[in-house]
């Protein structure tokens, strides 16, 4: 916990992939609607 | 003989500072050292604040009037072009402002520490107004009326986008002098151990701007270059979910400030001490880590992301983030209580409480966000963030109802709570007036609370956001809203006028101050308050070890969970209610 | 206190009410951590983002097609259209209308299709109150049961410019 520079990385890391990089993926691998 | 006002522990030596002797002096008060330069940009950073709380609160007011509609004040145009200034200007402008400045505060007089670099603070502060200037003007042009959200494919003018990306970076680079003072401040060993726990809450703050920012700047960029034609397309569940890495994260950063700013005035008002530090460190670390995920919480209801990905995220990690919530929210009232029972006020279960220095408007306004923070705000927060009962509040006035609960009766309450310090300790001026800066934390704290709960109500009647009329005049289907929420529209306008002569009064009194108030120029600050002896002194024995219990926090505690709980659970039953939807 | 150093030795385990409260918070985030997974699993309200891509041109085809094929009548100038029990509706917003006019069996199950011609609109079933937002280029597919009829409203919640507060629709479900 004395450590900013962990908690930095950590605290940026963690959001982006678990929010924002998976959320693109998510939306990139949307496929074409086939409207029936 | 009064007994002094802030009860501070200057009993331990502190190590050397690394100062340039000029540069320096000890605060009359307090006796902690405060480096001149850092000074200088925390009363920059902390004016700027105020001038866009002005101007952010002028838009508010004639907002307030327009959706209460037996006023309906605005006509539809300027409506919308108010409220995209309304919310930029407070939500960005006034409150990362403000937080600058507590960043250059904690990483500077806290820990003994010269700033890191004039340049940067120059460099950071330019950027920031000449954005929000920039931002300001395109909204005042009329081409930018696409609210603070500016969801694609809504196009605004290119320097509505290029304001913002300044302010960005102009704020990352401030935020990046903080890391630097924390470095330079640990390197030069002037602080011992770890970092007070205020410095930790900023710290965390600092952490969760810097990705809110770089989250800010991933979205802005590409949309600017839309702006001006450079790139063709710019997708919106794309932009949607990346913005909101800016926009709600950008909310985290206000928790992680306010929570700090209540540790801080508990001990300036009350000299109440953290009852563990792990606890409160540790709470502060699972917002560092779980909070941000949150930002789901407005795409619970969008295409494109799962259902998975949505309640991963809008748990914050298993909850782990309002856990810490929850745990400050009890340990900020129970470390005042346990200081309130070591000066002897034992009496009953909430003795501790009423003795508390209610004169103080610092004192005041921290409990009232305190409460209002928790009480409104959090409950609801996490409630509608849950992904199944979103469905009934996407979009209506009840997230409005939330938000207002927590960044104006939270932070910035909390923040017009500290400037009852900010001005005596560091612009060195004392207030006028002092009666009516008693009442301002309660006009303005009672107000905006007003506004929440109306719009709370009002929107689970389904009353839409952001929306200039509800009764569809000239639309093809004519429809309209129960008379409840007619009558809970007008509970907010009237809670909106208070709030604004709350918000009115604040700047008035601070500015009074600033520029007109008497200088203190050396010895104490006016307290306050005066320390108010316990009817029936119980001597406290200083030797003893045993901790303080606090019953009183718990009991307020349990009776938070149990309108949490309440709340809750008549959440999901009033959703069990409506058409089966997948 | 919370502006001085902690002592050295700060980190600790809690005790007394604090570790009451932490042990009661901490339960209370277990419920509802499994409060949502427990309703996407049983209950009858959810929305899972089922969607695909399409381009405003491919869904407004596919609206008037639909329209044609299953239209039953009309109310102020608009097309009312009925799905086929358990079949596929189609909706599309744009500025500032709804269209057409879908009409329901209460208790049959439906795979609404909803997309936008232009930009963002806010799906808003009143006085259900039941909200999806509805992008451009993206087909937000509900599977919807009305259990409820009457006449029913869609209010437009996401701002759409100028005729925002003017967007309103029907959806109509019989017994």
């Amino acid at each position: 916990m004395d450590n900013p520079w962990l908690l930095l990385l950590l605290g940026v890391l963690v959001p982006f992939l678990s929010y924002t990089l998976w959320g693109w993926i998510e939306l990139a691998r949307l496929s074409h609607a086939s409207l029936p | 003989m009064s007994a002094p006002t802030l009860a501070l522990d200057v009993s331990t030596p502190r190590p050397a500072g690394n100062h340039a002797a000029s540069r320096v002096r000890v605060c009359g008060t307090t006796g902690l050292p405060v480096c001149l330069t850092a000074e200088t940009f925390i009363r920059l950073h902390a004016v700027a604040a105020v001038v866009f709380l002005l101007v952010g609160g002028i838009a508010a007011i004639l907002l307030g009037l327009t959706r209460w509609p037996a006023v309906h004040l605005l006509p539809a145009q300027m409506y919308y072009r108010l409220l995209t200034l309304h919310g930029l200007n407070m939500l960005i402008f006034w409150i990362i402002n403000f937080e600058i400045a507590i960043l250059y505060f904690a990483g500077t007089v806290l820990l003994n520490s010269r700033l890191f670099s004039k340049g940067l603070a120059w460099t950071g502060f330019g950027l920031m107004t000449g954005g929000s200037l920039m931002v300001d003007y395109a909204i005042y042009q009329g081409g930018s009326d696409v609210l603070m959200t500016s969801y694609l494919p809504l196009i605004a003018a290119p320097p509505f986008y290029l304001g913002i990306i300044l302010f960005a970076v102009g704020a990352l680079i401030s935020v990046g002098n903080f890391f630097g003072t924390l470095y330079i401040a640990k390197r030069d060993r002037t602080y011992q151990g770890s970092v007070p726990l205020v410095v930790f809450g900023a710290t965390a703050a600092a952490i969760i701007a810097v990705v809110t920012l770089l989250h800010g700047a991933i979205v802005m960029i590409p949309t600017f270059l839309l702006s001006i034609g450079v790139v063709s397309h710019v997708d919106p569940a794309w932009y949607r979910a990346t913005w909101w890495g800016l926009g709600h994260m950008s909310q985290q950063i206000n928790v992680c400030a306010m929570v700090s700013v209540w540790y801080l005035i508990g001990t300036l008002t009350t000299g109440a001490k953290p009852l563990n530090q792990a606890v409160c460190r540790g709470a502060f670390v699972l917002y560092i880590l779980f909070i941000n995920l949150a930002s789901a919480h407005h795409l619970l209801v969008d295409p494109g992301v799962s259902a998975t990905w949505k309640i991963w995220n809008t748990s914050y990690a298993m909850y782990l983030a309002v856990l810490a919530s929850m745990i400050h929210g009890f340990t900020v009232p129970a470390s005042v209580e346990a200081a309130m029972r070591s000066k002897g006020h034992t009496r009953g279960l909430f003795g501790w409480l009423t003795a508390a220095p209610w004169g103080n408007p610092a004192f005041s306004g921290f409990l009232l966000s305190l409460v209002i923070f928790g009480f409104g705000g959090g409950i609801t927060g996490v409630t509608l963030g849950t992904q199944q009962i979103n469905i009934m509040a996407h979009n209506t006035l009840r997230i409005p109802g939330h938000f207002h609960m927590t960044v104006v009766g939270g932070t910035s309450l909390a923040f017009m709570a500290v400037t009852y310090y900010v001005v005596p300790l560091i612009f060195r001026r004392e207030f006028y007036a002092r009666a009516l800066c008693r009442i301002q934390p309660w006009l303005f704290g009672i107000g905006i609370a007003m506004v929440g709960v109306g719009m709370s109500f009002a929107g689970s009647y389904g009353v839409p956001r952001r929306h200039w009329d509800i009764e569809f005049t000239g639309a093809t289907f004519s429809t309209g809203f129960d008379s409840g929420a007619h009558v809970m529209l007008g509970l907010m306008g009237i809670g909106a006028v208070l709030a604004f002569l709350g918000l009115l009064l604040y700047i008035l009194l601070t500015v009074a101050a600033v520029f007109f108030g008497r200088r203190i120029t050396e010895g104490a600050m006016a307290p306050w308050h005066i320390e108010r002896r316990p009817a029936r002194s119980v001597p406290v024995n200083p030797a003893l070890t045993k901790p303080i219990a606090v019953p009183g926090a718990l009991a307020l505690a349990l009776v938070f969970q149990a309108c949490f709980a309440v709340y809750y659970f008549a959440n999901w039953l009033w959703l069990s209610d409506v058409w089966h939807v997948r | 206190m919370s502006i001085d150093q902690p002592t050295a030795d700060w980190f600790k385990a809690p005790h007394g009410e604090e570790r009451v409260w932490i042990g009661i918070a901490f339960l209370w985030c277990m419920v509802m951590t499994i409060a949502m997974p427990y309703w996407y699993l049983f209950g009858k309200q959810n929305s899972i983002g089922e969607s695909y891509r399409v381009t405003p041109a491919e869904f407004g085809q596919r609206v008037g097609r639909f329209v044609e094929t299953n239209r039953v009548g009309e109310d102020q100038g608009f097309p009312v259209v009925q799905p086929a029990p358990g079949g596929d509706a189609y909706l599309q917003a744009s500025m500032w209308m709804w269209y057409p006019i879908l009409k329901l069996k209460k208790g049959q199950t439906y795979r609404v299709h909803i997309s936008s011609l232009d930009l963002q609109h806010g799906f808003s079933l009143q006085p259900l109150n039941m909200n999806f937002q509805i992008l451009p280029g993206y087909d937000h597919v509900l599977t919807l049961t009305p259990t409820s009829s009457g006449t029913f409203s869609i209010v437009c919640n996401e701002f759409c410019g100028i005729g925002h507060h003017t967007m309103t629709g029907r959806i109509v479900v019989e017994d």
